[in-house]
């Protein structure tokens, strides 16, 4: 064993995010979509654009300075089967189980062993042969 | 030929634990930098007992000539 780390999760790339909410069985609009995030009576809505659309009132946005996407979305009209804090949690789980998956095969690991454990976590065991001396 | 092992248990909120075996000295840090730049910021990093290992160098062979006679 040589370190043990905790990463808290960022969404930070476009096609990791787009694939994450795929897996998790959303239907996902591409570039620019004009959003409808605001008033649920349906008078006086304000339009905001989005990168990444699910139907046409949940949103990812880039954003600059935090160089990460944020969810933008009425929590008025709000219609997932999970609380928004939820869906947000399950988004970044996906996320970051999608990034290391193609990262660490992209880098010559194998992945050995996969499986969600009972209080929901999952567990991912990566494996690579090198030569004495290429560490 | 020597085995790397990566094990990571990816909570449901999102926060990822990793753990590094089988990799001596601070070439374990390279290995997983990319992954950890990339996928969001570090919140704890606690080093194992093997980080402080220096890994295996082969000695030069040293032959001590014997003048005495």
């Amino acid at each position: 064993m040589s370190h043990f780390s905790t990463i808290k999760t960022k969404i930070k790339d476009y096609d990791t995010l787009v694939k994450a909410l795929n897996n998790l069985g959303q239907d996902v609009t591409g570039n620019n979509q004009e959003l409808v995030v605001s008033g649920a009576h349906g008078k006086g809505h304000e339009t905001v654009v989005a990168d990444i659309a699910i139907g046409t009132d949940i949103g990812f946005r880039y954003n600059t300075v935090s160089q990460t996407y944020e969810l933008v979305t009425d929590l008025h009209t709000w219609s997932q089967p999970v609380p928004v804090e939820r869906f947000l949690d399950k988004l970044a789980q996906e996320y970051a189980l999608v990034h290391i998956k193609s990262q660490t095969v992209e880098d010559g690991y194998e992945i050995v062993e996969e499986k969600r454990e009972l209080d929901g976590s999952v567990e991912l065991v990566v494996t690579r042969w090198t030569s004495d001396g290429d560490n | 030929m020597k085995q790397h092992t990566i094990r990571y248990r990816i909570r449901q909120d999102g926060l990822v634990e990793e753990l590094v075996e089988g990799v001596l000295g601070e070439s374990c840090e390279q290995l997983t930098r990319t992954m950890e730049d990339n996928l969001g910021e570090i919140s704890f990093r606690k080093l194992t007992p093997e980080y402080y290992q220096q890994p295996e160098f082969k000695p030069a062979k040293i032959v001590i000539e014997d003048n005495l006679n």
